[in-house]
């Protein structure tokens, strides 16, 4: 084997783990990342840098100053029905939806992956449990749970990352306890089973490494879905605390004057979508440059 | 089978190229001259990655979007090279026609072989149903499958490789064409079944011309009156059969067969050819083979050898040939 | 692999074992039993299949698709669960201890699987594939790992370069090598190795075969070589076990069984074993498809198949002869043989009933 030929043929990867990383997320990757990702970024620098270049209260009330227009001035976006500052309401609300969504993920991420791995790994009757688990929550309706729960927890932010992260973690355990269970079947495995390595280590160095691109992947999808959850529980009233603005709060309050002033409503309306956009993007981003990279791997 | 027959399909300068996603273009087969004459079996042997099946795939003018052939094709005649495509598609499968390696890859998994069977009928010959259906019958008992009545209702993962082998033998021949080419046909099947999938090609395809691609010389011993060998997207050697295996020029032939493990207790078999066939980009300059050759000279380095063709016909490109 | 003149081979004739004999043994299975479950129907991968690897040799597991041979290597490494029989390794019954119990057996027998662009975790340098098991069982301190890695990937045949590659960047003989090294990182005194070659192209599978050879010849590891190609078997086995639908048809030393099988598959086999001087011999070509092993045919499982079977064969299931070192599940042993072929006639093609 003197001639490296096939190592040779393709571009070199040296520098460590990182360096592979970084060529990987630029090279051959759709315009669908980049996009997502600048978008993302415009997205965060307004949230955060808006309201360190202007002052914005969301909460300011002034009964004299409703349904102000778009371009007047001291309100670019005008005012709602109690003449509070659309533009702060919607920088503010924004931070909260995507607060709750990204912690909402986070949890159902770390409740989800764990009981897919465990279930795949573990088999027997701890499997059985877990899948069943799965299948039921799934067949019920998640809003409807989120509902009850709310009910009960009550408002705010941490009972509404808890319940929405609660109801929606069977989903990616699923996906991620069918996807541990194809990588346990692998080849590998069994070598490292024959090796006698010990199954809960060939788990953390075969299994866990290789969910990592679908973990992202449905990590981008769920958090639009948990965006788009938090809004709706909201617009219900069971979501953000009175005093708190948040996207579906806006919608559900603007509602009322949709004909007389719709910017109320298209205007929270846009920023959801353009989250949702944004973080399906990235997604699909990533799974088209991860099923591009399979080749590489296979 | 001689030389004077005349010939099915002949291909000159066959050149494979493709672009690779840093915009750099790599031949992945290189000049390829090939005649098939008719009523001919001829090889083409050689190891992944030599270029052989995309040989094939550019013969049909088939190759994969992300590259493109040069050269000049012409079957029995005809040049195929500057055919539209539409013209092409009339040629593929009635006048020309592939089996490959995994039967199953070739076809949907949710039709019945005689569906795919009528259709490929239908598709160069105006037949009722009913025509189509007693063509299929008649094309699966001449390839030797028992109750082909039963096999045509049947989908093709419940047939076992060596039939679903057999039935693409026989979609192949369905219009008696010209040439067929066969792609590593038996190396997916077991031994026996392997055998008696070489007995049906050489009983059936007696008619037609057959290019077989493997990478085992022992199935080209078995069914080929000519052998051409391949490294590195080149033609290395090429000549009869007997020629060929029993008195090789070229040295990559020649390890070949050393390395191949033989019944007879009186060769020593299984001797290695040290390294690894060059990848396309990282072909070295002279013979690709010099690296790994016990008789390379430094001209083989340097230079790319000449073809050199004997008058018995066969012909090697190597600088320092066996006698 | 080397020569078969090992010292058990010329044990008397149908002795049974004695003392200095079973010492001698490093494996065996007994009656060995495998069935799968499809739906409800039971399907008989493996039925009473016994065989012994002795210390320093190599034994081929021949058969093709559907023969068990697979079966049993995973069942020898207990990786598949038996229905019935026993495994002793190095004289101890493996057959139901635990997979705790088994990880110091695992040190000591260990399998290479057949095909390299599977048996390597993707996302793993070489360095970390050939690291894990030593790892795993502490039997290199930490810091001395890259040297034993380094040591290893010596041993076959690769650079130290190659440590910080992934599989992606490796042809397949170098996979395989890297394998391989995984498995002799332990220093196993036994190898199991599941088609180690036909995954590879010829000039790489010489390659490969003469490293594991002299790896035997270094280590005095002992071979349970499962495989398709009677060629090759001959080439680097010392006996030769042919299993044709979950049994063993035939077994003996690997020179004489393919000079002279006794078993009708066996010669169909060979028959049907093409090398380049192969188109100069006489070829037996069976008809019909190995039947299912849903559906094992009554009496001789080869009977439908078999171009010299008898009324007898169908209606009786024919035992398992010994006579000195080989023997042979066949009521009619050693009737159908290959003659060299002169000139070239029309192969025989034989009809099976």
């Amino acid at each position: 084997m003197s001639t490296q030929a096939p190592a040779a043929a393709r571009p070199r990867r040296q520098g460590g783990i990182l360096a592979g990383r970084s060529t990987r997320l630029t090279r051959g990757y759709s315009g669908a990342l980049r996009l997502g990702v600048a978008l993302a970024v415009i997205l965060v620098v307004l949230d955060v840098g808006l309201p360190l270049v202007m002052h914005l209260n969301p909460g300011a009330v002034n009964l004299f100053d409703r349904f102000r227009s778009l371009n007047t001035p001291g309100h670019p976006l005008g005012t709602d029905d109690l003449g509070r500052d659309v533009l702060a309401r919607v920088v503010y609300g924004f931070r909260w939806s995507v607060g709750v969504a990204a912690t909402a993920t986070t949890v159902l991420i770390l409740i989800g992956g764990l009981a897919g791995v465990i279930a795949a790994a573990v088999g027997g009757i701890v499997q059985q449990v877990v899948v069943r688990a799965i299948d039921l929550s799934i067949s019920l309706p998640y809003l409807v749970i989120a509902v009850v729960i709310l009910a009960v927890l009550g408002h705010g932010f941490v009972p509404l990352c808890l319940t929405l992260g609660v109801v929606s973690w069977p989903i990616f355990a699923r996906v991620i306890y069918t996807e541990s269970r194809s990588l346990l079947q692998r080849d590998y495995v069994l070598a490292a089973r024959l090796a006698g390595v010990r199954p809960y280590k060939s788990v953390l160095t075969h299994v866990i490494p290789g969910l990592k691109t679908v973990t992202m992947v449905m990590t981008a999808f769920l958090f639009a879905d948990m965006i788009v959850a938090e809004s709706a529980l909201s617009f219900l009233g069971l979501g953000a605390t009175l005093g708190s603005p948040s996207l579906g709060t806006m919608l559900s309050d603007g509602r009322t004057y949709m004909v007389t002033a719709p910017t109320l409503t298209v205007i929270p309306g846009a920023a959801i979508v353009l989250a949702v956009i944004t973080a399906n993007l990235i997604g699909d981003g990533i799974a088209h440059g991860a099923s591009s990279d399979e080749g590489q791997f296979e | 089978m001689s030389g004077q027959a005349p010939v099915a399909l002949r291909a000159e300068g066959l050149t494979v190229v493709t672009r690779r996603s840093d915009g750099r273009e790599v031949a992945l087969v290189r000049e390829v001259n090939l005649v098939l004459h008719q009523g001919e079996a001829l090889g083409l042997v050689g190891e992944s990655g030599s270029g052989k099946s995309l040989t094939a795939l550019s013969l049909m003018r088939v190759l994969p979007e992300s590259m493109r052939q040069q050269g000049t094709i012409e079957l029995g005649g005809l040049s195929l090279s500057a055919l539209p495509e539409e013209r092409m598609r009339q040629i593929r499968g009635a006048q020309m026609s592939m089996v490959f390696q995994d039967p199953l890859t070739g076809l949907n998994p949710v039709r019945t072989v005689g569906s795919v069977m009528r259709e490929a009928l239908r598709r160069h010959r105006r037949m009722t149903r009913r025509q189509a259906h007693e063509a299929s019958v008649a094309a699966l008992r001449s390839v030797g499958i028992p109750s082909p009545q039963e096999r045509l209702r049947a989908y093709p993962h419940q047939l076992s490789g060596g039939l679903m082998q057999r039935v693409m033998i026989a979609m192949a021949l369905l219009h008696q064409p010209a040439v067929i080419i066969c792609d590593e046909p038996t190396t997916a099947l077991d031994a026996t079944i392997q055998a008696q999938i070489l007995d049906l090609l050489q009983l059936r395809v007696a008619s037609a011309s057959l290019i077989l691609i493997t990478h085992d010389l022992g199935v080209a011993a078995q069914a080929c009156d000519r052998i051409l060998v391949m490294y590195s997207g080149v033609i290395v050697e090429n000549g009869r059969t007997s020629e060929v295996l029993d008195n090789p020029r070229h040295p990559y032939t020649a390890g070949l067969l050393a390395a191949a493990p033989t019944l007879d207790p009186s060769r020593p078999g299984m001797i290695p050819i040290p390294g690894s066939q060059p990848a396309p980009l990282s072909r070295p300059p002279g013979c690709a083979f010099a690296p790994r050759c016990a008789r390379a000279q430094a001209r083989c380095h340097r230079e790319e050898p000449d073809v050199t063709t004997e008058p018995s016909g066969r012909s090697y490109a190597c600088w320092n040939p066996h006698d | 692999m080397s020569p078969p003149n090992h010292p058990a081979a010329a044990m008397p004739a149908g002795t049974r074992m004695t003392e200095s004999a079973a010492a001698q043994e490093i494996l065996r299975a007994e009656n060995l039993r495998a069935v799968f479950r499809l739906g409800s129907r039971p399907l008989v991968a493996v039925d009473d299949v016994s065989l012994v690897v002795r210390r320093g040799e190599t034994v081929a597991l021949v058969g093709e698709s559907g023969s068990g041979k697979s079966t049993v290597a995973r069942a020898l490494t207990r990786v598949q669960p038996l229905a019935g029989g026993h495994v002793y390794f190095e004289g101890t019954d493996i057959t139901a201890l635990s997979e705790r119990a088994l990880r110091p057996v695992r040190r000591r027998l260990q399998m290479v699987l057949q095909n390299p662009y599977a048996s390597l975790d993707p996302r793993l340098t070489v360095q970390r594939i050939v690291a894990e098991p030593l790892l795993s069982h502490k039997v290199v301190a930490g810091p001395q790992i890259p040297d034993t890695v380094r040591m290893l990937l010596d041993e076959v045949g690769l650079g130290p370069e190659v440590a910080r590659r992934r599989p992606a960047n490796l042809s397949g003989g170098q996979r395989q090598r890297v394998a391989i090294a995984r498995a002799l990182g332990l220093r196993p005194s036994m190898l199991i190795a599941d088609e180690p070659v036909s995954a590879l192209d010829v000039s790489v599978q010489a390659q490969v075969v003469r490293l594991l050879a002299r790896i035997q010849e270094l280590e005095g590891l002992s071979y349970l070589i499962i495989a398709h190609d009677l060629a090759l078997v001959r080439q680097i086995a010392d006996r030769i076990v042919t299993m044709y639908l979950g049994r063993v048809i035939e077994e003996g030393p690997a020179a004489e069984v393919v000079s002279e099988p006794l078993h009708p598959y066996t010669t169909a086999l060979l028959s049907a074993t093409l090398t380049s001087a192969s188109g100069r011999r006489e070829r037996i070509v069976l008809s019909g498809d190995p039947p299912s092993a849903l559906a094992i045919p009554a009496g001789c499982a080869f009977h439908p198949r078999c171009p010299i079977a008898r009324p007898r064969c169908a209606a009786e299931r024919p035992p398992t002869e010994s006579a000195g070192d080989r023997s042979v599940a066949c009521f009619y042993p050693g009737e159908l043989q290959l003659r060299p072929r002169m000139g070239s006639p029309p192969s025989s093609t034989a009809q099976g009933g």
